[in-house]
């Protein structure tokens, strides 16, 4: 069974946001709730400033400590490596937001505990995984700063961009 | 998800041929990206829909395609097969759906019963029905024709009903362009023959961006071409005022002083012709008036340009060297971006920008700039429109070569609240499409509009509406309506489809409308005015594509292709590329991009600054298209409202700290001093990514409409700070196109 994994490259990410968006699309998210976030840095002094932008959501971690924090048991994760909640056992304490170590595990009105309500957090749009479909937000990225597929693709990828790259600075 | 229904296998396929490139970027060659596409890899889902259509927010046209289920969008997604966008979106086009389910949509006609004018006045608009409303404006047009002819009638917005207003005989419709791209886009024509002039820059090695910043604005296909180029390792050289992405990105990065761009330029220039790097061959063969250049190019050394724009003579003695010999290279124009062509300086820059673009041999090439390539078929009315009713009322026509491009777009949007509140004798005027606040002195139109009777043509209860007399609904374009696009940013010339998405929450649209008050005033007049309009004949337009609008539906977009063919015609006076403009020469302007000492806006960029003063400039959100996602759930949430961008020790001397509340005031432009400037109020934005002189405001957000629920009030509306001008100050400027100069400007700012 291929695992699903990510890689980011924050050289080729413009801080656009469309991965954000595509997210509350496709999940069909209402205000309050987000699953994936793009931040921006900046670093330096003028006139040599640095921008840099990073997008997060989780990470779908081989030995999930949500998972591991759960009480109720309410999250798994799925043969091919995505972690999911179900929300019906859910029962809104936080605990797994206390032991992820990115603050994935989102609440309605998405900060700390917010509201409350049933955890939700990103689900590598595993509807669409299901269909041979890359998750929405690496699919709009427009850079392919953001990318996913199994861990084979993805290391593949990683491979042939630094080779790419030394052949061009070589 | 139910959505792209796509087996493994399909996927597979359809995705090696485009998708595998779309995630990986480079490692499909643009040449595979240019075959022709069919639909075969993405199939319809039982019970949802695949529509293929065309995003309609910017004027990228990105291909997408769209999962309806039951008539509602589910999900938005690119079109793999869309050699341009290569099935990538940007975040509005993810939020394009809440365009048409908007909270705020305008579902009915509404009429006003208020009939007091004013920003922040109550319209107490009521509902009213078809034949009443277009009763109405048919009524209104004809008594205000009558009385004062065809020219009483104003048009401000979209293209669409330029057909009207021309079937009729008025000369006053108006757009947007003289804000926007109107600067370069005639400059090209009268040096390379053309406009809208495409730079390959995901095959150049080399690349100048003077202010140039889609990625930072994520105009998704250049953006992708940038950000290619970067991957290959081309070498990028910014020079802007603010440290945009693109400067975030690039190898090297020179905050100029604002205004002062053509300085640089004509520099590099002269250092290429003085150290014989020009491209003899290509200016021998292509080019005229290189020894005119090289007369007039003698006194503009880097150390004189160092001098104006802060950037050191070694850098620019540098680049231009680089620029001249690594190959292919491009140094692109842009629309709005901060020192963008909408500034007064803005149609010299671009000539500059050609002719270092044109003797670098970097024209016609890959990896250079090309003209468009475009072989849609036009459509003509029955009959031929009357003659206009006199010149139009902003005075465009008093600047030719820039109504030689404005036959479709003209209009001085700076100058037009002015020109309007003077001219008595208009009685109505159409806004389509258009927010009130994207017009430079915007409050001055609002004064503008009071004593006319208004047809407010729109999606959403914006400001504008605060000054409609009738308010007639919109369809949105891109999912409710349909057409063709024909986008010239390839080689190869293209075409995508915009269909019926949806099942549009709105009876009406702009064209319906528009087609039902030519038939209604037509009848009044005696006269069929839809014989006057061209017919929207798709299938005629695609006629040189050899594929009707049938095929096209299946496919969303086709391509032609080929081997990349240089076009080395230039339809200008002599045939070639005229760096020394004959038809400037012939219209009474300078036929080279001189820097004038005595123009006011350079003695004004030149001056000194007060403690407290600073340059202004607009910069461009990703996420943000004018206002049109100003009301948009999603992007509100994302970033509710903008901010002011200050430099750090600047604000230190201030005494501002981040976040706190500031007051920016109009203090001068290049022509006048105002003792008492518009403002605005804001939070600010302390950041090392801004030059010291130098202020920033993102466009596009802000409202005072209550009837908007979504917008947030805390933004600053960017033409609060804004004034109107005056068509006599833009013929004062001499300059054959009239930017709107709406970043032209010196502020002050205080803590509030």
């Amino acid at each position: 069974m291929a695992k699903y994994v990510f890689a980011f490259n924050p050289e080729l990410c413009i801080g656009c946001r469309a991965c954000e968006i595509a997210c509350k699309q496709h999940n069909d998210l209402p205000v309050g709730i987000k699953l994936r976030n793009v931040y921006t840095f900046e670093s330096g002094k003028f006139p040599k400033p640095e921008l840099r932008f990073v997008t997060i959501s989780c990470f779908h971690c081989s030995d999930p400590p949500c998972m591991k924090a759960c009480p109720m048991d309410a999250i798994f994760q799925r043969e091919d490596g995505i972690v999911l909640v179900d929300e019906s056992k859910c029962i809104g304490c936080g605990y797994c937001l206390y032991a992820c170590p990115f603050g994935a595990p989102t609440f309605k009105s998405s900060d700390a505990l917010g509201s409350k309500g049933t955890m939700r957090k990103y689900t590598f749009c595993y509807d669409r995984i299901d269909k041979g479909l890359k998750p929405a937000c690496a699919t709009v990225c427009i850079t392919g700063a953001l990318i996913a597929g199994s861990a084979e693709e993805v290391s593949r990828i990683k491979k042939e961009m630094a080779a790419s790259k030394l052949a061009n600075t070589l | 998800m139910s959505g792209l229904k796509v087996s493994r296998r399909d996927f597979m396929k359809g995705v090696a041929a485009v998708g595998t490139a779309a995630f990986l970027g480079k490692y499909c060659s643009d040449t595979q990206l240019l075959k022709p596409a069919t639909a075969a890899d993405v199939q319809e889902q039982d019970e949802e829909k695949l529509v293929y259509t065309t995003c309609k927010i910017c004027s990228a046209a990105c291909g997408l395609v769209a999962r309806v289920k039951n008539g509602v969008l589910v999900e938005i997604e690119g079109n793999p097969l869309d050699q341009h966008s290569k099935g990538r979106i940007c975040g509005k086009g993810a939020a394009f759906k809440q365009i048409a389910y908007n909270p705020d949509r305008i579902k009915t006609l509404l009429i006003r019963t208020n009939p007091e004018k004013g920003i922040g006045v109550d319209p107490k608009f009521r509902k009213a029905d078809w034949d009443e409303v277009f009763e109405l404006i048919a009524k209104k047009m004809y008594e205000a024709m009558q009385e004062h002819g065809p020219k009483s009638i104003v048009t401000i917005g979209q293209h669409k009903y330029n057909n009207l207003l021309k079937a009729i005989g008025s000369p006053n419709y108006f757009c947007h362009h003289s804000t926007c791209d109107s600067t370069t886009f005639p400059v090209q024509k009268a040096i390379v023959g053309k406009s809208k002039l495409v730079y390959d820059l995901t095959n150049a090695k080399y690349i100048i961006s003077i202010g140039w910043n889609y990625v930072g604005s994520a105009k998704n296909p250049m953006a992708q071409a940038f950000m290619e180029a970067k991957k290959k390792g081309a070498k990028i050289v910014v020079f802007d005022p603010v440290y945009t992405v693109a400067a975030s990105k690039a190898d090297e990065y020179y905050p100029i002083r604002p205004g002062t761009d053509l300085a640089l330029v004509l520099a590099m220039i002269n250092v290429i012709i003085n150290k014989g790097l020009y491209d003899a061959e290509f200016v021998e063969k292509y080019c005229y008036g290189f020894d005119k250049v090289a007369e007039f190019i003698k006194p503009y050394t880097p150390e004189w340009a160092a001098e104006i724009t802060g950037v050191p003579a070694e850098a620019i003695e540098r680049i231009a060297v680089e620029f001249a010999t690594t190959k292919p290279a491009c140094i692109p124009m842009w629309k709005r971006h901060g020192p963008g062509p909408m500034r007064f300086i803005g149609g010299r820059l671009a000539h500059a920008m050609l002719i270092l673009q044109a003797i670098t041999g970097n024209v016609e090439v890959e990896g250079g700039m090309f003209l468009p390539r475009k072989k849609l078929a036009k459509v003509k009315a029955e009959e031929k429109p009357p003659e206009p009713d006199g010149e139009p009322l902003d005075g465009s026509s008093k600047f030719p070569l820039w109504d030689l491009y404005n036959g479709k777009c003209r209009g001085l949007y700076q100058a037009l609240p002015t020109a309007l509140q003077k001219a008595d004798y208009v009685k109505v005027v159409f806004f389509t499409g258009q927010n009130i606040l994207s017009i430079p002195g915007y409050r001055t139109m609002c004064e503008a509009l009071k004593d006319k009777f208004v047809v407010v043509v729109t999606t959403v209860p914006d400001e504008t509406c605060y000054f409609a007399d009738v308010v007639l609904p919109d369809a949105v374009s891109g999912l409710e309506n349909t057409g063709v696009v024909e986008r010239g940013f390839s080689p190869f010339p293209q075409v995508s489809v915009i269909q019926k998405v949806i099942k549009s929450p709105v009876k009406y649209s702009a064209s319906k409308s528009m087609i039902e008050i030519a038939k209604r005033l037509g009848e009044l007049m005696g006269v069929d005015l839809l014989k006057r309009i061209p017919q929207k004949d798709l299938d005629k337009m695609l006629e040189p594509y050899g594929i009707t609008y049938e095929e096209l539906k299946k496919i969303g977009v086709y391509s032609t292709t080929g081997k990349f063919e240089p076009k080395l015609k230039f339809k200008t006076p002599t045939g070639k590329i005229e760096l020394y403009s004959t038809k400037l020469e012939k219209y009474g302007y300078d036929p080279l991009p001189y820097w004038r000492d005595d123009a006011n806006y350079v003695k004004f960029y030149l001056g000194g600054l007060g403690k407290d003063e600073f340059f202004f400039t607009t910069v461009r959100n990703p996420l943000r298209r004018n206002y049109k996602q100003n009301n948009l759930p999603w992007i509100v949430e994302a970033e509710p409202y903008n901010t002011v961008w200050i430099n750090a020790s600047r604000a230190a001397e201030l005494g501002i700290r981040d976040g706190d509340k500031v007051v920016v005031q109009l203090v001068r432009d290049p022509f006048r001093k105002y003792s008492n400037g518009p403002k605005v109020v804001g939070y600010a934005r302390v950041t090392e990514t801004i030059s010291p002189n130098v202020i920033a405001i993102p466009y596009g957000y802000g409202k005072w409409s209550k009837m908007l629920s979504v917008a947030d009030a805390r933004g600053i509306i960017v033409n609060d700070l804004t004034v109107a001008r005056t068509t006599e100050e833009m013929l004062e400027l001499n300059e054959p196109f009239a930017p709107s100069g709406d970043a032209d400007m010196i502020v002050k700012v205080m803590k509030a």
